[in-house]
């Protein structure tokens, strides 16, 4: 039997959601000059991770193996930015980054990871909350275009990732891009 | 760090692209470099500088 249509689009609007926080933290990179830390980028890859659960189920079908991924990858989410609240916990340390509703990202990201945890769960308890078997779904414009916008943010996230960090190890806390710097400096002696 | 943002995004294009084992398979491998570059923060030990 397969997975009623309304769980197909609550796995798109968990998509978009996951989607609209990808966009949140450019925002607050881009527009707010704030550098994303390490852990930061791990807590967005998870992010990313987590949405490829999603992105199966709209685009093969609703299955608990992409059930799966997507509790893994936020229960790993979960941890790093656990770990990055408890480096800041310590009365008097100001955390890092400013905060947003009185929290700082990484402890909204640990909420966001636990709810998509309990989204999944909720997911799983409706009736025909699966299909019988993997196979391709047809889907509509919009849902198609999540699913790009969605990748396109993965894609984003990869260039400015490559932009402050090169391939080397990102520094704890980062002041500038150091690609964009190497690139300057080489354009500056005139290329060679 | 950007390893792990490759490996997303390559999962992202198989998903899309209809290579559903391929997807799956490299989403996997995103979790387990993201946990691996989870515990390099932590301990320093790991042999790597990504």
């Amino acid at each position: 039997m397969p997975a009623s249509v309304w769980v197909v689009r609550l796995n798109v609007l968990a998509l978009v959601l996951i989607s609209t926080a990808l966009v949140a933290a450019f925002v607050d990179q881009l527009v707010f000059g704030e550098l994303p830390c390490p852990l930061c980028l791990l807590q967005r890859a998870a992010l990313g991770a987590a949405g490829l659960g999603f992105l199966l189920n709209v685009r093969f079908g609703v299955r608990p193996l992409h059930y799966g991924l997507a509790i893994m990858a936020a229960l790993v989410g979960a941890a790093v930015a656990m770990r990055q609240v408890l480096l800041h916990i310590a009365p008097g340390d100001p955390g890092f980054g400013s905060p947003l509703l009185g929290l700082h990202y990484y402890t909204w990201a640990f909420i966001t990871f636990v709810g998509i945890i309990v989204g999944v769960a909720v997911l799983l308890s409706l009736p025909n909350s699966t299909d019988g078997a993997a196979a391709r779904r047809r889907h509509g414009w919009l849902a198609g275009m999540v699913l790009v916008v969605f990748t396109l943010l993965i894609a984003a996230n990869l260039v400015s990732t490559l932009l402050e960090c090169g391939i080397s190890q990102c520094p704890d806390d980062p002041v500038g891009y150091e690609w964009i710097g190497k690139i300057s400096a080489w354009l500056n002696r005139g290329g060679s | 760090m950007y390893i792990t943002f490759l490996l997303c995004l390559i999962a992202a294009v198989s998903i899309l692209s209809g290579a559903r084992a391929t997807g799956v398979i490299a989403g996997f491998v995103t979790i387990v470099v993201i946990g691996g570059l989870l515990v390099h923060h932590m301990t320093d030990q790991l042999p790597i500088s990504l």
